[in-house]
């Protein structure tokens, strides 16, 4: 298998911070509202522009663009829809893209193409996640400590459902298949230890 | 006393000449538009506070909406579709020419009354008129262009640089400004002038036909063409068969609901005479044929509107009637507004024939 293009829309991320001076009562850090769309062939695109806090416990993050996003027009920045992670025909952002060949693909160039979106119950492929720092609280000690996020794709096909690439090489419109993805994929995260 | 006079002069010199340089600033700003609410019409669901109407900004979308550069050839415009004579739809076409002689899948609406509108498309499938023009710009059967080509041709011209600096007040031209000044041209096409109109306002009656016209509407289409836009903005099954080489399923290719299945968007019959041919794939060549389906060659499945499921019975002479009724609906100011026509040319003022009703 080879992967061609691996993209994904975050936004809304916090960290849980276990202050020291309020006995074991953990504080929500607003990390950033903003929206990043993390493409894996452009390196700038997966570092994100925020520190997390001392004494964090916990960090969360939304997968996917918010609804209000979805229904106000145009945006513009990361979310503009020349950045192609957008569909056209039926309003709505791409949450999150997987593309490349596969042996298994019964398609020309044994290409598969997954485009999660929809944003709209009963089919919001919105997910959010929610990662503890390795073993115990605390692990970061000092603030400005770069947190390195893991993502392993072999989510997408074997998590909380199976999906067979020669039964469904492509996803292009929000409905049960895009569901399955992203129920599976909310679950590829990990935080490697921090360095 | 003196120097307290020295400065006041000085002061007063400075002041006007302020004033003098006020005076091509205030020029540069974009001037202002209100939009029109028809009298007895509900408030729009376009929320102009995001995207206030101005002078400039409907010249700029004008001028974007009748520009072939928005296609990947360079020869397709919004335009090229959506044709004034038809009230904006594709006139006399089922389903229209796209890029490399490819043919669209559903039939192009005419374009009137948007700001009341709130999804576009004839399933719905798009939830903001701002966003309404990418999907012709970028399907592969209509303009086939990307937008980030699109806006880089833009970017290219000094002529859209000048035109969106003074709808917008800088020079930037990025896909949300495209966006908002197509819409802002496109807010501005209001139909509100058709004979029934006036006959409402009181300065215009009508005939015989006309009047019995009405009431058979009244009583037999007005719970879905609603006045007075003439639609109420539902999605229904008006048992129409699949039609098996496009295989549109409507509504439901956009919400997976089956009992969305073959669900389309309720068109409004604003200036129905001139929209033929009918139906979300032009698949009824007169308003005789939307008749003909409609107290006969429906097909009535579970899914088929409520309203429906007995058929429509109509008389030929209810029909006749109607089509006499139908016809005070067409707005002919509408159609030669010059100011909807493309830019440096005025409104064909002659349709092209029709003999289709």
């Amino acid at each position: 298998m080879q992967i061609n293009k691996f993209l994904f829309y975050t936004t809304g991320w916090k960290a849980i911070v276990f202050n020291q001076n309020k006995k074991g009562r953990p504080d929500t850090v607003a990390l950033s509202e903003a929206h990043y769309l993390i493409d894996l062939n452009e390196p700038n695109s997966l570092k994100l522009p925020f520190t997390i806090p001392a004494n964090c416990a916990q960090v969360i993050f939304t997968l996917g663009v918010d609804s209000i996003k979805n229904t106000r027009g145009i945006q513009t920045g990361a979310l503009d829809p020349a950045r192609g992670m957008f569909w056209t025909w039926r309003t709505g952002y791409i949450m999150a893209r997987l593309q490349g060949t596969s042996p298994a693909a019964n398609t020309a160039g044994k290409r598969f193409s997954y485009d999660v979106g929809g944003f709209e119950s009963p089919y919001n492929t919105v997910r959010p996640i929610t990662l503890e720092l390795a073993e115990n609280a605390g692990t970061v000690k000092k603030s400005k400590k770069i947190l390195y996020i893991q993502t392993d794709l072999s989510f997408w096909f074997n998590g909380k459902n199976k999906i067979s690439i020669a039964q469904n090489p492509n996803c292009h419109n929000s409905g049960k298949l895009a569901m399955q993805l992203a129920d599976n994929y909310q679950q590829m995260f990990t935080i490697v230890t921090p360095l | 006393m003196k120097k307290t006079g020295t400065i006041l002069l000085i002061a007063i010199l400075v002041l006007s000449a302020l004033g003098f340089m006020q005076q091509p600033m205030m020029h540069a700003l974009p001037r202002k538009k209100t939009f029109i609410v028809p009298k007895g019409w509900p408030q729009p669901s376009y929320d102009f506070s995001k995207n206030p109407l101005t002078e400039e900004g409907i010249a700029l979308g004008r001028q974007l909406f009748y520009d072939g550069q928005l296609s990947k050839d360079g020869n397709i415009s919004c335009g090229t579709c959506h044709q004034q004579f038809g009230a904006f739809n594709n006139y006399d076409h089922p389903l229209s020419h796209g890029l490399d002689n490819s043919l669209t899948s559903r039939n192009a609406p005419g374009l009137f009354n948007l700001a009341w509108q709130k999804a576009f498309m004839w399933d719905g499938g798009i939830n903001h008129l701002d966003l309404q023009p990418l999907a012709p710009i970028t399907a592969h059967n209509e303009m086939g262009e990307t937008i980030e080509n699109t806006i880089s041709k833009l970017r290219k011209s000094n002529n859209y640089t000048r035109l969106f600096k003074a709808a917008f007040g800088d020079p930037t031209i990025n896909t949300q400004r495209l966006g908002k000044a197509l819409s802002q041209f496109l807010l501005t096409l209001v139909s509100s002038n058709s004979k029934y109109d006036k006959v409402m306002e009181g300065l215009d009656s009508f005939s015989l036909p006309e009047k019995l016209g009405y009431t058979i509407f009244k009583n037999k289409c007005s719970s879905c063409h609603t006045e007075p836009l003439f639609t109420d903005f539902s999605y229904r099954n008006t048992g129409m068969p699949l039609e098996p080489f496009l295989q549109d399923i409507g509504r439901m290719s956009i919400t997976q609901d089956p009992t969305d299945s073959l669900k389309f968007k309720v068109p409004s019959l604003r200036n129905i005479m001139v929209t033929f041919p009918y139906g979300h794939d032009g698949r009824f060549f007169s308003l005789s044929n939307v008749f003909e389906h409609y107290r006969i060659n429906m097909q009535v499945t579970v899914n088929t509107d409520p309203l429906l499921k007995n058929k429509l019975p109509l008389s030929n002479y209810e029909i006749g009637q109607l089509k006499a009724f139908l016809q005070t609906l067409t707005d002919s100011v509408f159609l030669q507004n010059p100011q909807f026509a493309a830019p440096g040319t005025r409104a064909s003022a002659t349709q092209p024939l029709d003999l289709h009703n």
